[in-house]
C-alpha cells in the first residue's frame, strides 16, 4: 500500500520518539497549507513505520495506534492514508486529530490539578526536636534538606491551612533557618538577617542567586572608543556579547569568549574596563558634569573614577582617594591605561576629607561594606561575616558619609550632590545609615534616576524611616541579575547641622555607638516626650485616634509638602503613621509573608491593648 | 611636588624630541588649557592648570599621581619614557610604524619588530629615531626606536629588526608595579 | 804625589807652545782664566771666529793644566780636585778674583721705631728672658707661658676685686675693657710706626683711632640702654622710638602688644585668645610673602615657567645630539671647573674597571638591546 507522506500533526512531547528513516518521497503540495501550520516535527515523523497512522507518537495515553484485527476504523484509517479517493478528506482527518489532542491535554491538566490538590492538602510533617536528635548521626543529603526547605516555604505561604496544628510558627521558622544555613553554608545569624528582610521564598531565591556567578560585564571607555566599534572588534576576536541593558549606553555583557577578556589589545589600549553592572549605577546616579570638582572617596581599583572622568569628558577635576596604597596603585595604572587626564590620585583616610580639601561639587562614596550582595564573587563571606562586622562597617560608613557631606559645597551652582552606595543588602548599612545622615545634616534625598531598581525600605522591623527613603534604590541578584547593591543620592541644602527632634530618636533603637551624639541632645527633651506620648496613648486607647493602615505614605507628595511645612508638624504627621513604642514584635509576626495580615495598628490594636495591660 | 629644573627639562626634552621633535611646543602651549610638567618623587607628570590649582591643597606625601605620567628620572639622572605617555606621544608623533597582526602579540610581549612584521613606515625616519608603533587599525600599541632608517629598512632581510622595543601597552599587565 | 796633565792625556796637552803662550790669571774657585793681554784680531768674520776659538782653546788648556796642580782626593768617580774657597775653613773668605753681581736686591733700610730710638739713647739693651719664672705663690720655678705657668693672679676667680666706684658694674666686663684698651693702644702705635716707615698708607692710623672712638661710644650707648628695669621702647635718646620718656603712645602700645603676644616659648601659637581678642591678623608683609610662597608652587605656569621651558626647548632643538655628547664628555669645556679637566690624552687611562667582565660595568648588568643611547 502506497503510503502517503502526510504531514503529521504536532506530536506530543511526552511521547517516545522512534528512529528516523527518511524516505525520499515529497509531500503533496495541495494539502500542504493547513498541515504546514500544524506540523512541527515534520522531519522526525515523516517516515515511521507503516503502523504509524495519524502522526501521533506512541504513548500509553494515546492508544489509538493499537489496532485490532478486522477493526473497521483501522482499515478505514488505512484506506484513508492513501492520497487519492479518501472517504474523509485530509483536513477533516487533521481536525479530528486536533480535537483528540485537545481532549488529551485537558485530561492531563485535570490529572495534574488533582495531583496538586492532593499535595496542597497533604500536611507536611515538620520534624520535631526528638526526631532531629535521632537524625543527628545520619548525614542528611542536601537534596533532602532542600526538599524540606521548599516544603516549609510552601507551608508558610498558607500557614493556617497547611500547618501541623501542634506546631508553632517559630518552630517552622527555626527549622527553616537551620536548614538554609546548613544547605547553603552560611552562618545562622546571616540567614536570620536575610529572613528578616525577605519573605522565605524570596530569601531562598536570593540565596540561590548568591551561589551562582553574575555574568561578566564590561564598560566601554567613551574617551577612546564607541560601543559599536568595540563590540565589533571583540566579536571579530571571538567573543559572544550583547548590550548590557536598556538603561546603560556603555555596558556590554559577555556570555563567552575564546580570548581572555582582560588581555585583549583593546583592553590594553584602554577601550574598555571590566566592571560589574552594579558598579555602574552609582556613577550614573551621580551624573558628574564637565568642569566640576568631584571627589571619589573610595576609588580603588578605579572603575568608578574612570567612569566619572568619562562622563566629564576629561574636563574638570577628580580627586580619587583610597585608604590603601597598594590598591590605589592599581587605580593609577587603570586610569593611565584608560587615558584619563583629569584625576589626582591620593591616599588619605576618607575621614580627613573636608580638612584636607573641601568644596566639591559632587562626592561619590562607594563605602567599604560587609559585601552581603557580592557573595557570588567571594563565597567566604558566608562564614566570615557576622552581625558585629555589619555594625562595625555601618559605623565606618556613617563617619565617611558625614565627611563626604561636609566636603560638599552647598552653594555649588551645578551640584552639591552626594551619592552613597554599598554592595550590601543589609538594612543596617543602607537605610539606617541614610536615616542617620538625614538626621544629622541638612540634606535631602533626591531621585537617583535609576528606574530599574527596587525602592529602599520605608520601614524595617520596628524602625521607621523618612518617607523619602523610597527614592533610594536596591538591587538584588535574584531580581536584577546584578550584584546586591544600594544607591542613595543626597543633595546638600546648607552647611548647618541638624539637631534631630526627640520623638524620632526615641522610636528608633538606640544602640551604643551610633546614637551617642544624638542622645545627648535628646536628654533634655525626654520628659516632654514622655508626656506627649502618654497623651497620644490615652487618645488611642479611648478610640479617638483611629489606627490607620500601616501602608507606606505616598512619599513624593509627602516630601514636597513636608519641605514647606515646619519641622515639628512633619514629625507629628509621620508619627501618626508609626507604631507605638513598647509594642514588642512577637516572633510570630516576624514573617512578612503572612499574606493579607496587616502588621498595622488595625490588626494589632486589640493585641496591643492586651500587651499593655 | 615641584617644577623641573633646567637640567632636568633639558634631559627630558631631548628624549621627547626624538619622538615628537618640535611639537613639544604644543605640549607647552596647549591651546585648550595650559599644562605644565611637575616632578613628584622622580616621576614627571604632565598636568593641566586646573589640577595644579587643586593639587597643593592635598598633603604632599599622600599624592600618588597627577594628570598623565610621562616617565621618570633614573638614578643616573637619565629620563626614561613610560608607556603611560603613549597618548600624548601619539598625538604629536613624527614617525609612525604600523605592525602586521601576526607580529602584534610578539611586540606586546616585549620583543622587537622584525622586518617580516612591518606593515607600513613613515618616510624619512632617521636611524635611532623615536617611533610610535600602531596596529593596522590605527590603535597605538607602544613606542620604540627605529633600528634603521627608512631606506635601509626597505632592503632589510625578513629577520632583521626594524623597531627596537622601548615600551608597549602589554606592560600594563606584565609590569604593573612600574606604572606607579 | 801630584798629577800631571801630561801623564793623564798626553796628546791633548802640548808643552811645546810654552814660550809663546800668554800667561793668564786664574780664579780657580770659579774656574775662570783671565787673559788680560791686548789681542790683535783679524778683520774677517770667519777668521775672527777661528782666532777666538784658538784663543779659547789655549785658555782652557792652561786652566785645566792649573787645575791639575790643585790638591786632590780620591772618590768612587775618580780623583777629585779640591777647589779653593769651598772647604769649611775657607768659607766666608772670598779669595776669588771674580766679583759676582748681587743676586737679590739690597735690603731696605728699616726706619728705626720710636722705641728703638729711645732704647739707643738710653742705652737699653734687649733682655733675654729665660724659660722659667719664679712663682711667688707656690715658691717654685714655673714655665713662663702655657700650662702650669707662674703668676696667674688674674685668674683667681670668682672673687673679683670690685670696680672702683660703681657698685653695679660688672668686674669681668671691666677687666675685658682694660685689656681691650691695651690692645687698641698697642695696635695704634704699631700702625703709627708703620705709617712713619711707609709700610702702610698714610691715614690708616687715624682711621683706626676713629674706629676705636666710635666703638667705644657705641658700647657706652648700649650700656646706658641696657640698664635693667626700663623697657627698651621707653628709653629716649639716640635712635629710640619714643619721644617722651615713660610714655609709649597708642601706636607703640599696639606694637608692644604684638610683641608680647609672640614672646612665649612657642611664639604665641598655642595661647588661647581671650574674650575680645580675636585671631591674630597677618601683617601685610606676611600676606605678601605667603602669597609669594603659594604662587611659587603653582601659578608660574603661564608666565615665567612657560617662558623658561620654551627657552630650554629652543636650545635643545638647536643643539644636535653630537654637540650634547661632546658637552657631556667635556670636549667643549672652557677649563673653569674641575669637571673640565677630564681631558682625554689618548692614552686610555680613564676607563679603569675594578672587576672584569660585565660585572665591572656595575649596574649595567643586563645590557640588552633596549640600551640605546
Amino acid at each position: 500500500m502506497a503510503r502517503s507522506t502526510t504531514k503529521k500533526a504536532p506530536a506530543k512531547s511526552a511521547g517516545k520518539k522512534k528512529k528516523v528513516v527518511k524516505p525520499p518521497t515529497p509531500s503533496p503540495p495541495a494539502s500542504s497549507d493547513e498541515e504546514q501550520e500544524e506540523s512541527e516535527n515534520e522531519v522526525d515523523d515523516n517516515s515511521e513505520g507503516e503502523e504509524f497512522t495519524d502522526g501521533k507518537t506512541f504513548t500509553d495515553d494515546n492508544q489509538k495506534w493499537l489496532k485490532m484485527k478486522g477493526d473497521d476504523s483501522a482499515s478505514e484509517d488505512d484506506e484513508a492514508d492513501s492520497d487519492s479517493e479518501a472517504s474523509i478528506s485530509q483536513i477533516e482527518r487533521d481536525a479530528m486529530a486536533l480535537d483528540a489532542e485537545k481532549e488529551e491535554e485537558v485530561k492531563e491538566f485535570e490529572e495534574d490539578l488533582q495531583r496538586q490538590r492532593q499535595e496542597m492538602t497533604k500536611v507536611f510533617h515538620l520534624p520535631t526536636a526528638e526526631e532531629l536528635e535521632e537524625d543527628e548521626d545520619r548525614v542528611v543529603p542536601p537534596s533532602e534538606i532542600r526538599e524540606r526547605v521548599e516544603e516549609i516555604i510552601e507551608v508558610m505561604q498558607d500557614f493556617k491551612r497547611r500547618r501541623e496544628p501542634s506546631r508553632s510558627r517559630t518552630e517552622y521558622m527555626d527549622q527553616l533557618e537551620s536548614d538554609l544555613s546548613e544547605y547553603f553554608g552560611y552562618l545562622p545569624e546571616l540567614i536570620s538577617l536575610f529572613l528578616k528582610m525577605f519573605s522565605p521564598s524570596e530569601a531562598l531565591e536570593f540565596l540561590d542567586a548568591s551561589d551562582k556567578p553574575r555574568p561578566l560585564v564590561i564598560r566601554t571607555n567613551t574617551l577612546k572608543a564607541r560601543r559599536k566599534d568595540l563590540a565589533q572588534a571583540l566579536i571579530k576576536r571571538g567573543v559572544n556579547l550583547d548590550p548590557l541593558a536598556p538603561w546603560s549606553k556603555v555596558g556590554l555583557k559577555i556570555y563567552e569568549s575564546t580570548v581572555p577578556i582582560g588581555a585583549t589589545p583593546e583592553y590594553l589600549s584602554g577601550h574598555y574596563m571590566l566592571q560589574s553592572a552594579a558598579s555602574m549605577c552609582p556613577v550614573m546616579a551621580l551624573e558628574p558634569q564637565p568642569g566640576e570638582k568631584v571627589l571619589d572617596m573610595s576609588s580603588a581599583p578605579g572603575g568608578k573614577t574612570s567612569y566619572v572622568s568619562q562622563l566629564m569628558k576629561n574636563e574638570g577635576i577628580v580627586v580619587a582617594n583610597d585608604l590603601k596604597v597598594e590598591r590605589q596603585k592599581a587605580t593609577v595604572g587603570n586610569l593611565h591605561r584608560l587615558g584619563v587626564k583629569n584625576v589626582i590620585t591620593c591616599c588619605n583616610d576618607g575621614k580627613n576629607f573636608p580638612k584636607v580639601m573641601g568644596n566639591f561639587d559632587r562626592v561619590l562614596l562607594d563605602a567599604p561594606c560587609s559585601g552581603l550582595g557580592v557573595i557570588s564573587r567571594d563565597q567566604s563571606i558566608k562564614v566570615q561575616r557576622t552581625v558585629k562586622d555589619i555594625e562595625r562597617t555601618a559605623h565606618l560608613q556613617k563617619e565617611l558619609l558625614l565627611s563626604g557631606i561636609d566636603s560638599l559645597n552647598a552653594k555649588s551652582k551645578t551640584g552639591g550632590i552626594m551619592v552613597y552606595s554599598t554592595c550590601s543588602v543589609s538594612v543596617q548599612e543602607n537605610e539606617q545609615v541614610v536615616q542617620y545622615i538625614l538626621n544629622k545634616r541638612d540634606v535631602k534625598l533626591v531621585d537617583t534616576g535609576l528606574k530599574h531598581g527596587k525602592p529602599g525600605f520605608q520601614r524595617y522591623q520596628e524602625r521607621r524611616f523618612h518617607p523619602s527613603m523610597q527614592l533610594t534604590r536596591r538591587f538584588y541578584p535574584h531580581t536584577h541579575n546584578m550584584d546586591g547593591f544600594f544607591v542613595a543620592k543626597f543633595r546638600k541644602l546648607s552647611n548647618k547641622e541638624r539637631i534631630p527632634p526627640p520623638e524620632e530618636v526615641e522610636d528608633e533603637e538606640v544602640s551604643g555607638e551610633e546614637e551617642e551624639d544624638v542622645e545627648m541632645d535628646v536628654e533634655e527633651d525626654e520628659e516632654e516626650v514622655s508626656e506627649e506620648k502618654k497623651a497620644l496613648r490615652a487618645k488611642f486607647m479611648s478610640g479617638i485616634v483611629k489606627p490607620e493602615d500601616d501602608e507606606e505614605i505616598d512619599s513624593e507628595e509627602e516630601t514636597k509638602k513636608s519641605e514647606n511645612k515646619p519641622k515639628k508638624e512633619r514629625w507629628e504627621k509621620i508619627k501618626k503613621g508609626k507604631k507605638k513604642k513598647g509594642e514588642k514584635v512577637v516572633k510570630e509576626q516576624k514573617s512578612k509573608q503572612v499574606a493579607g495580615k496587616k502588621k498595622s495598628g488595625g490588626g494589632g490594636g486589640p493585641e496591643k491593648k492586651k500587651a499593655k495591660k | 611636588m615641584r617644577p623641573l629644573t633646567e637640567d632636568e627639562m633639558r634631559t627630558m626634552f631631548q628624549k621627547l624630541s626624538t619622538y615628537i621633535g618640535k611639537n613639544i611646543q604644543h605640549l607647552l602651549q596647549n591651546k585648550t588649557e595650559a599644562h605644565a610638567f611637575r616632578l613628584l618623587k622622580d616621576r614627571v607628570y604632565y598636568v593641566s592648570e586646573s589640577l595644579l590649582k587643586a593639587a597643593p591643597n592635598l598633603p604632599a606625601d599622600t599624592v600618588l599621581s597627577l594628570g598623565t605620567c610621562m616617565g621618570k628620572f633614573t638614578k643616573g639622572k637619565k629620563f626614561k619614557l613610560h608607556i603611560t605617555s603613549l597618548d600624548v606621544l601619539n598625538r604629536y608623533a613624527l614617525y609612525k610604524v604600523w605592525v602586521k597582526p601576526s607580529s602584534e602579540m610578539s611586540f606586546l610581549y616585549g620583543n622587537n619588530i622584525p622586518k617580516s612584521g612591518l606593515g607600513r613606515i613613515t618616510d624619512g625616519v632617521p636611524q635611532y629615531g623615536g617611533v610610535i608603533v600602531l596596529s593596522m587599525s590605527d590603535v597605538p600599541l607602544g613606542f620604540g626606536v627605529a633600528a634603521q632608517s627608512t631606506e635601509v629598512c626597505k632592503d632589510l632581510e625578513p629577520t632583521g629588526n626594524v623597531v627596537l622595543h622601548q615600551g608597549d601597552i602589554g606592560e600594563y599587565l606584565r609590569n604593573e608595579d612600574d606604572v606607579f | 804625589m801630584s798629577l800631571n796633565a801630561m801623564d793623564v792625556a798626553p796628546s791633548a796637552f802640548s808643552s811645546g807652545s810654552d814660550g809663546l803662550s800668554e800667561k793668564m790669571r786664574f780664579d780657580l774657585q770659579n774656574l775662570v782664566a783671565y787673559n788680560d793681554f791686548e789681542q790683535q784680531h783679524p778683520s774677517g768674520e770667519e777668521e775672527l771666529e777661528q782666532f777666538l776659538l784658538d784663543k779659547a782653546s789655549e785658555g782652557t788648556q792652561q786652566l785645566l793644566q792649573n787645575l791639575f796642580s790643585l790638591p786632590w782626593k780620591k772618590s768612587d768617580v775618580g780623583p777629585l780636585a779640591l777647589l779653593p774657597g769651598y772647604s769649611k775653613t775657607d768659607l766666608g773668605i772670598d779669595n776669588s778674583l771674580t766679583v759676582l753681581p748681587r743676586a737679590k736686591p739690597p735690603p731696605v733700610q728699616k726706619e728705626e721705631t720710636r722705641w728703638s730710638q729711645f732704647a739707643k739713647e738710653k742705652g737699653l739693651e734687649d733682655k733675654k728672658r729665660g724659660r722659667k719664672e719664679w712663682d711667688e705663690a707656690t715658691g717654685e720655678w714655673k714655665v713662663r707661658y702655657g700650662m702650669g705657668s707662674a703668676n696667674k693672679e688674674k685668674e683667681e676667680y670668682p672673687i673679683m676685686p670690685a670696680v672702683n666706684g660703681d657698685p653695679n658694674a660688672d668686674p669681668w666686663e671691666h677687666e675685658r675693657g682694660k685689656k681691650r684698651a691695651k690692645v687698641e693702644k698697642n695696635n695704634l702705635n704699631r700702625l703709627k710706626n708703620q705709617e712713619r716707615t711707609g709700610a702702610v698708607p698714610k691715614g690708616t692710623a687715624k682711621k683706626y683711632e676713629k674706629k676705636i672712638e666710635a666703638d667705644t661710644h657705641a658700647r657706652d650707648v648700649q650700656k646706658s640702654r641696657d640698664q635693667p628695669g626700663i623697657p627698651l621702647d621707653l628709653k629716649t635718646g639716640k635712635g629710640s622710638i619714643v619721644k617722651t620718656a615713660g610714655k609709649r603712645g597708642l601706636e607703640n602700645t599696639k606694637r608692644a602688644l604684638e610683641m608680647t603676644r609672640l614672646s612665649t616659648a612657642s611664639m604665641g601659637k598655642f595661647d588661647q585668645a581671650r574674650a575680645g581678642e580675636g585671631k591674630k591678623r597677618r601683617s601685610g608683609e606676611e600676606i605678601k610673602l605667603r602669597r609669594k610662597d603659594m604662587s611659587s608652587i603653582v601659578t608660574q605656569t603661564r608666565s615665567s615657567e612657560n617662558q623658561k621651558s620654551l627657552q630650554v626647548l629652543d636650545s635643545v632643538l638647536k643643539g644636535s645630539a653630537k654637540k650634547e655628547k661632546m658637552r657631556k664628555t667635556g670636549q667643549m669645556s672652557t677649563g673653569e671647573t674641575g669637571h673640565d679637566y677630564d681631558y682625554d690624552d689618548g692614552l686610555g687611562g680613564g676607563k679603569y674597571r675594578k672587576k672584569k667582565g660585565r660585572a665591572g660595568a656595575g649596574k649595567l648588568k643586563s645590557a640588552s638591546k633596549k640600551m640605546i643611547k
